[in-house]
This record gives structure tokens, sequence and C-alpha cells, in this order.
């Protein structure tokens, strides 16, 4: 109704039929294959068979939400520092050193940290964690400045402290445009997840690289559909 | 009561306020008036430590506010600004109870203030549900004066917190206040640059220019004895107009009533301002009053509106 009650795209209809889609697409291979037979009637092999689907979806799932929480805690963090009086002289530089985070290919910081860090999915979450501060913590400072200053000046003047003001009055009202930020955050991390199976993270990307491997566009397919409907869910539901 | 001690604030090397002294006795309600940049936010906001002051001491109930945390100070004195500054995702009654929540107060005891301010500020008690987007102006503003009022703190600050309202609403909540301040004797400083709503209020106007004040008394003092050219021009021709509204029929020694029925009448408690427009309206010198059973009391010409309002006090 009024601008400060966030999820008015939120559309639970479109949430339910997405995720029924995306359960019937994990768990329900026959049906796949039957689909994927349409769509491909030339190919070879129409699934990614050595492992399940519902396994790629739990280490793709997992990826994304430890990614995503961590991205969360620094980008808030960033945010709520850069507007704080001690941090505003840092605004500049780590605003920059956020946005050149998103600048570096994924890939690039994947490999390059596999010496360190090893095969599997610690890489692919440093990864994604430096993709990804930089949407959260650009739209926490843009949602705390957008505060009306006299609604902060009220809270003042009437004895709220500073963190009561932060916690009762500017995190509340910055929330609508934070809570943008990270649907935006999750959207490119599931897309960039599936990048993770180049070091062995497992993931959606699995059948994807299996697919281009083999030239094999229904794996391919097989597993970008359900990175793409987990991608929609979350845009929705959030 | 409030006391400012030769306090001055710079911003900028700029002075703003400039050693001004003032004091507020408990109960009164002093209205800071002047042109904008005359430094009389600043004095205001110096007393709830909202800033604090390059030199110079402010004590409120005998303490210097200096010693006070401010977010404490804050919580008790009352804070109304123009903007109202009302929480837009809190419904009224949240709104209403900030200073009683930050205080610690029991949640019952809550409840039954916030029907009681509702109530003093003339809302109705379905508008504590309400969100602040769904108010009028006028509405919003009685919120931000029970709001202010909320922990029932002893003294008032308030920035033209009837400024953003149509000059219709703004008269009825400046009268409404004016009772409210009556009934409540709260210590009350009132900053305006509004002259017509500081002679409505104020008992006491203190006029402020480039920092300092002026003149400090009351509506009758500063008509009757400019302290200088600043105060005559500031206050126009109007002034005097404005003054007769605050004085009452009752207050003049009636003379002869006029002869015939059919003379334009006034009562007793009419303002001198309405008489004045009365025979202005009628085309005539002389109106009968009537007292309170309606009966013609005595009568008051034009001479005796125009100068006994100088002697009356």
């Amino acid at each position: 109704m009024s601008a400060y009650e966030p999820g008015i795209r939120r559309s639970w209809p479109a949430v339910a039929g997405l995720t029924l889609a995306l359960a019937f697409w994990v768990l329900y291979e026959p049906g796949v294959s039957a689909v994927l037979g349409m769509l491909f009637p030339d190919a070879d092999t129409l699934v990614y068979e050595r492992s399940p689907m519902s396994r790629f979806a739990a280490e793709h799932l997992a990826l994304v939400m430890q990614a995503g929480a961590i991205s969360v805690a620094i980008g808030v963090a960033a945010g709520l520092l850069v507007v704080s009086p001690l941090g505003r002289p840092f605004r500049e530089v780590i605003s920059r050193i956020a946005a050149f985070g998103q600048a570096v290919p994924s890939v690039a910081i994947m490999a390059l940290a596999v010496p360190a860090l090893g095969y599997g999915s610690r890489p692919v979450l440093l990864a994604l964690v430096i993709f990804s501060v930089l949407p959260v913590m650009l739209n926490v400072v843009a949602g705390l400045d957008g505060v009306p200053a006299d609604v902060v000046e009220a809270g003042k003047g009437m004895g709220m402290s500073r963190s009561q003001r932060l916690r009762q009055l500017e995190i509340p009202l910055a929330m609508p445009v934070i809570m943008t930020g990270i649907r935006t955050m999750l959207v490119i991390l599931i897309s960039a997840a599936t990048l993770g199976a180049v070091v062995g993270a497992g993931g959606f990307g699995v059948p994807i690289m299996s697919g281009i491997g083999s030239f094999n566009n229904a794996v391919i397919v097989h597993g970008a559909v359900p990175a793409i409907l987990l991608a929609l869910i979350v845009d929705q539901a959030l | 009561m409030i006391e400012l001690r030769n306090v001055t604030k710079a911003y900028n090397g700029a002075v703003v306020v400039d050693d001004v002294s003032l004091t507020v006795g408990r109960g009164e309600l002093a209205i800071l008036l002047g042109p904008s940049g005359c430094g009389k936010t600043t004095t205001l906001r110096a007393i709830n430590r909202m800033l604090d002051i390059d030199a110079g001491e402010v004590l409120v109930d005998g303490v210097s506010v200096a010693t006070r945390s401010p977010d404490e100070l804050r919580r008790h004195i009352g804070y109304a600004i123009q903007s109202v500054g009302l929480f837009p995702h809190m419904s009224v009654h949240r709104n209403i109870a900030t200073v009683p929540r930050l205080l610690g107060w029991e949640r019952i005891r809550i409840d039954e203030r916030v029907a009681e301010l509702l109530e003093l500020v003339g809302l109705a008690p379905s508008h504590a549900d309400k969100k602040p987007a769904e108010l009028s102006g006028g509405e919003a503003q009685r919120v931000g004066v029970a709001r202010a009022l909320a922990a029932d703190p002893p003294v008032l600050l308030m920035d033209e917190p009837f400024g953003a309202l149509d000059p219709l609403n703004r008269e009825r909540l400046q009268r409404e206040f004016a009772e409210l301040h009556r009934r409540l004797g709260k210590t009350v400083v009132f900053v305006t640059h509004d002259i017509e709503e500081a002679v409505l209020l104020g008992d006491r106007i203190v006029l402020m220019r480039d920092g300092r004040i002026v003149q400090d008394g009351s509506p009758e003092d500063l008509w009757r004895a400019p302290a200088c050219d600043f105060v005559r021009d500031f206050f126009g021709d109007e002034f005097g107009l404005r003054i007769l509204s605050r004085h009452r029929v009752a207050d003049l020694p009636l003379g002869e009533a006029p002869e015939g029925d059919d003379a334009p009448r006034v009562r007793l408690h009419t303002n001198l301002r309405d008489t004045l427009a009365r025979m202005v309206t009628e085309s005539t010198s002389h109106v009968a009053v009537l007292d309170d059973t309606d009966a013609v009391c005595g009568g008051l010409t034009f001479g005796d509106v125009v100068t006994g309002v100088r002697e009356t006090r």
C-alpha cells in the first residue's frame, strides 16, 4: 500500500507453480527425459545419468545459500560502515573495491584460488562472495540514504540513541531497497554458481559442463532449466 | 523552567546565536519570533542539545543540560517539528508511544496514555491503528503534538509545528493548542516566523534578529513600546489589529448604548477586532453591548475601541 511495505511484486501462485516445476525437474527423471526427448529428438543421451539431479540441486542450493549468507553479512556490514560517521571517509574507497570485485571474472578467481583452497566448494564460495557483495552493499547504502531526514531527526529529538534510530527507523525504512539488493544478488549467484562445476564444487553446472564437453544440448538444458527455475523462484518469493 | 545564559553558537565562523540570555518560567509559553536566519531555531535546538553550543550555558529546571546525556535529556523534553517526522512504517499508536517505550513503560500504561492523548488532541480512537500515510496534514500534526506530549514532559519545544498546514487548519490547531497549554501548564518554547501565530498564542514574544534578542515582552509591550524601528517595521501596521484580537469588549470601560433598537450588537466576550469589523460592515461607529442575559448593558464607539486598547493590560 505504501512504499514502506515490501513485497508488492510478490506472487505466491507464481512461486508455487515454479516450485512444482522445479520439483518435477529434479525428482522425476522419466518425465524430464520425455520432455527433453520432444525437444531434442536426435540426441543419443537426453539426461545426465552419472548422478541424480537431486544431488546437484542440494549442492547448488548449499553453494548459493552459503555464499548468499556471507555476502549479506559482509555487504550489510560494509554498507552500514560507510554511512556511519566513522566510516564515511572510506565510502568512496570501499565502493570502488566492491565494484572491482564484481568486475573480476568469477571463473578466474575460482581457478586462481584452487592452489590455496583446493578443489571443491571453497574457491567457489570465495569467488561468489567477491562477485556478489557489491549489489548488497550498494542497496544498503541507497536504502539508508533514502530514509527521510526528518524521520531520523524526530527520532533523535525524542531521545532515540544512534543504534535505536538505526534498528527502529533507518533499517526498517531501508528494508525494501535492501531486499531488492539481496534479491538481485541471489539471482546472479544462482546463475554464477553453475561455474563452480569447473573446480569440482558440483551443482547444476555439472550437467551443463558435461553437455558442453560432449556437444549434447539436451544434457546442457537438463542442467540449465533447474538453475533458471530456482532463480525465478527466488526473484518472485523475495 | 528554562534558562539560557549568554548562549553563543557559530557555524564555520558565522555567528548564528550571539550571546542570548533568556529565562522561560514554569508554565510559560514563550514565542521565539523573527525572520528566517535570525537564530531562533538554533536557540531552540540548544535547549535539548540537538546541537552543542560554543559558549554559555543552558539550564532546564536548574540543571545544566551539558551535564546530562543528550538522549536521556531529550526523553524528558517534548519536541515537535514542522515536518512532523512521523515514522511512516509505524502505526499512529506506535508513533505516539515512542518516548514511553524508550522510558520502559508497561504496555497497559502506554495503551492508556495513547488513548488519552488521542482524545486530548481531538482524534478518534480509531486513528490509533492507522499509518501516517493515511492521515491528513492536520491529523498528522495532531499526532506529532500527541507524540511530543506522550511522556508528559514538563518542557515542550516546538519548531513551527503548524507551519505546513493550510490557513484554516492552522488557525484551528493554534487555538486548540493555546487551550491545551492553558490546561496542561507546560513550559513551552515555540519557534515561528508567523506574526499572527505569535500574537495569537504568545503571552510572551521574544523577537530575534541576527542571532540576538531585539525585544522580549508581551505582544502589548512590543506594540506600545517597540524597542527600535526594526520591531515596528517587523510587525507593521497590522500589529494593532492583531492586538485588538487579543482583547474583548469586557476589557474596555463601556459607554452609553446607542439610541434605538436596530443598532448593531456585540457581546461582552466578542474580541475587539471582530467588534471593529462589525462597525465597518454595518457602517456605524457605535454598537450596543449585550451581556450574558442578552440585555443591553452599554455601548462602545469606534473611538473607544481604537484608543481604549492602548490602556488595557
